[in-house]
C-alpha cells in the first residue's frame, strides 16, 4: 500500500539462481525507488574495480515509485550498470509499456549478475521467474526478437519484453536495450552489458497489483493534469514558423519565466521533431561536429526536411507511453524512403534527427527515417553513433582517414548514402565500422593524438545534441553529472518553465532577468544547477518522464503524488534532499571506480566561442561553475568530492570506499 | 476593483506591469487584448501571437477574472 513493491529480484546468470530480496521501507525514504533504488543496489552489489563487460558487473532494470500507481506521466523505466563506455555510473531511460511491467512482476528492480553460458531470457510470469534458452532468438535483431518472445509468451496477461538487438550481441559499446519495437534506453553501453551477459531479453507478465496508500488523490491530480493536457492546443500552421520562433528566441537579450503547457502542446503535436529547425535557428543545435552553426555551412533556409511538419509527413499512427496524456511518439510508414526495405519506424526524435542531419551537414530527411529504423533494429544509440561518424567524417575530410580506411566509402559532410552505408559497417562491425561501435573514445585512442584532439566527448561519452554555449547550465550539467553528456539533465531554459522556486524554498526564483546573467559564475546560478539536478534525481527516482521538467512542477507536481503513493507527508524541500542523495551517491560510485570528476568535463570544442551567428561570443566559464557547482552540492570545489560533513548529514557514510 | 492574472510571455514582452511573482493587476472587466497591449503587443502580433487563457486558446475579446493565467508562446527546448 505504499506505491512501492519493496521488494527486488536478483538474478544469478552463472548459477541460474534467483532470488526475492526484501527492501525496507528507510531505503526507499532515502533513495525513492527508480535510479535511487539503482545507486543503492549497484553501489552494494557491484565490486569495486569490477569489468563492465565481466561477470561481477550488476545490470539492474528499475522502475520510479510512481510507476504503475495510476499518476500520470510514470510510464519510464531505467537501465542502471557500471558503464563501459565512461568506466563509472551508467543508466539509460526509456518509455513505453515496459516501465508498469516490472512493477507487476512484484518487484521494483531486476539485477542480473554473473554471465550464463549460453543465450537466455528472463520470463516472469504468475507463477515467479524462470530462465529460458534464448538460443533461438540470438541474431536476430531487436524488433524481430521482441516479436518473438511476445509471440512465444501470447498465452501469457499482457506480457512485455525489453531486449537487446545485435549490436549488444556484438557488444558494441554504445548500444541499448529496446521495448515497444524499438524503443530505446540506450546510453551509457547498458546494451553491451546485456550482451555480455548473454542476457538477449526480459520478458515481464506478472499479474501483481501496485497500490498505493491513497489513490483517490492520484486519480484526481492525474485526471486534473489529463484535462489541462487535453486542453493544451497549438495551430498547426506554427509547424512551419519554428525557424521564426527560433530567431525571435535567438534575438532575445532576456529570459522569463515560461508556461510549459504550451510546449507540451507543441509536443503532442509534433513529438520532439519540433526542435529540429527551431534550435538550428537559435543555436542550440550542434552542427558539423560542433565545429559550427545554423547558416554557416548548414543554410537553415533549406533546412525543411529536418523540420516538424517534414518529420510528421509519414506518421500514421500516434503514440502514448503508459500513463501519459502527452504522447509525443508515433510511427511513420517509409515503404517509399527505404525503397521498400523497412515498412515502418518510430518518429525519428530530435536527438537523431540533429545527430544525422545537422552534425553531419545531412538535410537529406529520407535518410534520417532509414537510420532510424537501422539504429532501432540493432539496439544502438542514435546520439553516440551520430558522434562517431562525425568524427569519422571530419578525419577523412582533413586527411587522417582515406577510402581504403573506410572501405571505399566517401566519408565527405553530407554525403546520405554513404553515412547510411557506414551505419550499416558499424552495425555489422565491418571495416571501420567495427572501430566506429564502441564509440568515439575507443576509435580516438586507436587512432592516436590527432584523433583524440577531434573526439568531443564529455568523459567517455557522446554528448547529447544541445549546444551548451546556448545554455550554460547544460554545459555545468554535461559537465558534472556523474553519467556525462546526458542532454536530459536540464538546463537554463528547462528552469524557466519547471518554476521549481514555488514549491523549493531554496530554488532561485527567476523573473525577467538579462540572458547574460545565466552564464556569470556566481552562487545564484549554481543553486540553479544544483536545484535543477536534484530535481532530476527526484524525477527519476519516482519514474517520470523528462518532460514533467519541461511541462513545470506548477502542472505536474510529483510531491502530492509521491506522497499519495507512500502515504508519507513530505515537503519538496525534503524529496530534494534525497534527490540531493542519490546524485551525490552515484559521484561515490564513480570515485570508487576511479574516475575523476574532472575528466568528465565537456570537451573545449564545445566551449569555443563562435565569431559570429546565433551564440556568437558565447561561452561558459565551466571551471568557475561547475566548482560552484560541487560547492552548493556539499562537494570539495576543487575536486568533486562530497564533504564527510555532506556524507554524515546525508547518511552515506557507509558507501564510502 | 481590480482583478490579479498570472502572466506568462516572452521576454521581448514589456515587463513593467508584471510583479516579481509574475502577476499582472488589470482593472475588472479588462480583456485579454488590453492585457497583452500592456505587454507591448502590437495589434498585428497580438493575432499572430498563440496565447492561452487557463490553458485554452481564447479569442482577444475574452473579458478576464481574477486568479486567471494567461500564456503566450515563448518558445520550445529540448528534445
Amino acid at each position: 500500500m505504499k506505491g512501492y513493491m519493496e521488494k527486488i529480484l536478483l538474478v544469478d546468470l552463472s548459477s541460474g539462481g534467483m532470488g526475492i530480496q526484501d527492501v525496507e521501507d528507510r531505503i526507499y525514504e532515502d533513495f525513492l525507488g527508480g535510479i535511487g533504488l539503482g545507486a543503492w543496489a549497484l553501489s552494494k552489489m557491484i565490486p569495486k574495480g569490477a569489468d563492465p563487460l565481466g561477470p561481477d558487473n550488476v545490470l539492474g532494470f528499475v522502475a520510479g515509485i510512481l510507476t504503475g500507481t495510476g499518476a500520470m506521466m510514470t510510464g519510464r523505466w531505467l537501465a542502471v550498470c557500471k558503464s563501459p563506455l565512461t568506466g563509472g555510473w551508467g543508466e539509460a531511460n526509456c518509455g513505453g509499456n515496459f516501465a508498469n511491467a516490472i512493477k507487476k512482476s512484484g518487484v521494483d528492480g531486476i539485477f542480473f549478475r554473473g554471465r550464463a553460458e549460453r543465450p537466455v531470457y528472463l520470463f516472469v510470469g504468475p507463477d515467479g521467474p524462470e530462465l529460458r534458452d534464448a538460443s533461438d532468438f540470438w541474431g536476430m535483431d531487436a524488433v524481430e526478437a521482441e516479436e518473438a518472445l511476445l509471440k512465444a509468451h501470447a498465452g501469457a496477461k499482457s506480457p512485455r519484453a525489453a531486449v537487446i538487438g545485435t549490436a549488444g550481441e556484438k557488444l558494441s559499446l554504445i548500444s541499448g536495450i529496446t521495448n515497444d519495437g524499438g524503443r530505446i534506453a540506450a546510453r551509457s553501453g547498458v546494451g553491451a552489458v546485456m550482451g555480455s551477459k548473454n542476457l538477449k531479453g526480459v520478458v515481464l507478465a506478472g499479474n501483481q497489483t501496485v497500490a498505493p496508500w491513497d489513490p483517490k488523490t492520484i486519480r484526481e491530480e492525474s485526471k486534473a493534469f489529463a484535462e489541462k493536457i487535453n486542453k493544451a492546443q497549438v495551430p498547426g500552421i506554427l509547424g512551419h514558423l519554428t525557424p521564426i520562433v527560433g530567431r525571435v528566441m535567438a534575438a532575445s537579450p532576456h529570459t522569463a519565466p515560461t508556461d510549459g503547457m504550451l510546449a507540451a502542446a507543441m509536443l503532442k503535436k509534433w513529438g520532439t521533431s519540433v526542435n529540429n529547425h527551431l534550435g538550428l535557428v537559435n543555436g542550440d543545435n550542434p552542427v558539423k561536429n560542433w565545429l559550427s552553426y545554423g547558416d554557416k555551412d548548414f543554410n537553415t533556409r533549406k533546412a525543411w526536411a529536418m523540420g516538424p511538419v517534414r518529420m510528421n509527413r509519414n506518421q500514421v499512427k500516434k503514440y502514448h507511453c503508459s500513463a501519459c496524456p502527452v504522447g509525443c511518439g508515433g510511427i511513420c510508414d517509409i515503404r517509399r524512403e527505404s525503397g521498400g526495405r523497412f515498412t515502418h519506424t518510430h518518429k525519428p526524435e530530435y536527438e537523431t534527427a540533429n545527430a544525422f542531419g545537422a552534425l553531419l551537414l545531412n538535410r537529406d530527411g529520407d535518410s534520417i527515417y532509414v537510420i532510424n529504423e537501422l539504429l532501432n533494429r540493432a539496439g544502438m544509440d542514435s546520439i553516440s553513433a551520430g558522434a562517431a561518424v562525425a568524427f569519422a567524417i571530419e578525419l577523412f575530410e582533413e586527411g587522417f582517414l582515406d577510402h581504403k580506411d573506410t572501405g571505399g566509402l566517401d566519408l565527405k559532410w553530407g554525403n546520405h548514402r554513404d553515412i547510411i552505408r557506414l551505419v550499416e559497417k558499424m552495425i555489422a562491425r565491418e571495416g571501420i565500422g567495427d572501430l566506429l561501435a564502441d564509440g568515439v573514445k575507443k576509435a580516438a585512442e586507436r587512432l592516436g593524438d590527432k584523433a583524440l584532439d577531434r573526439a568531443v566527448l564529455c568523459g567517455g561519452q557522446e554528448p547529447g545534441m544541445h549546444d551548451p554555449r546556448k545554455d550554460p547550465m547544460l554545459g555545468v550539467l554535461f559537465s558534472a553529472d556523474p553519467a556525462p553528456g546526458k542532454h536530459t539533465v536540464g538546463g537554463n531554459y528547462i528552469y524557466t518553465s519547471l518554476h521549481l522556486w514555488e514549491f523549493c524554498t531554496w530554488a532561485p526564483r527567476l523573473t525577467k532577468e538579462r540572458l547574460d546573467e545565466d552564464y556569470i559564475p556566481n552562487d545564484k546560478q549554481a543553486l540553479k544547477s544544483v536545484a535543477m539536478s536534484c530535481y532530476k534525481m527526484l524525477l527519476d527516482g519516482a519514474g517520470g518522464c523528462y518532460y514533467c521538467m519541461m511541462i513545470g512542477c506548477n502542472h505536474w507536481n510529483p510531491v502530492p503524488l509521491l506522497n499519495a503513493a507512500t502515504g508519507w507527508e513530505r515537503s519538496m524541500d525534503e524529496y530534494m534532499v534525497a534527490g540531493r542523495r542519490i546524485n551525490t551517491l552515484r559521484q561515490l560510485f564513480n570515485l570508487r571506480e576511479g574516475i575523476d570528476p574532472r575528466e568528465n568535463f565537456m570537451h573545449c570544442r564545445m566551449n569555443r566561442a563562435f565569431e559570429a551567428g546565433p551564440i556568437k561570443g558565447r561561452s561558459v566559464a565551466l571551471e568557475e561553475m561547475v566548482s560552484l557547482h560541487w560547492k552548493h552540492y556539499g562537494w570539495d570545489p576543487e575536486t568533486g568530492k562530497p564533504t564527510r560533513e555532506t556524507l554524515e548529514e546525508l547518511g552515506l557514510m557507509e558507501y564510502l570506499q | 476593483m481590480n482583478i490579479r492574472v498570472r502572466v506568462y510571455c516572452p521576454s521581448f514582452c514589456d515587463y513593467t506591469s508584471i510583479d516579481d511573482s509574475g502577476h499582472m493587476e488589470l482593472p475588472a472587466g479588462a480583456t485579454l487584448s488590453e492585457l497583452l497591449s500592456r505587454l507591448g503587443l502590437s495589434f498585428l502580433m497580438r493575432r499572430i501571437l498563440v496565447v492561452h487563457v487557463n490553458g485554452s486558446k481564447a479569442p482577444l475579446r475574452t473579458v478576464l477574472k481574477d486568479g486567471d493565467t494567461v500564456s503566450v508562446l515563448s518558445g520550445m527546448y529540448g528534445g
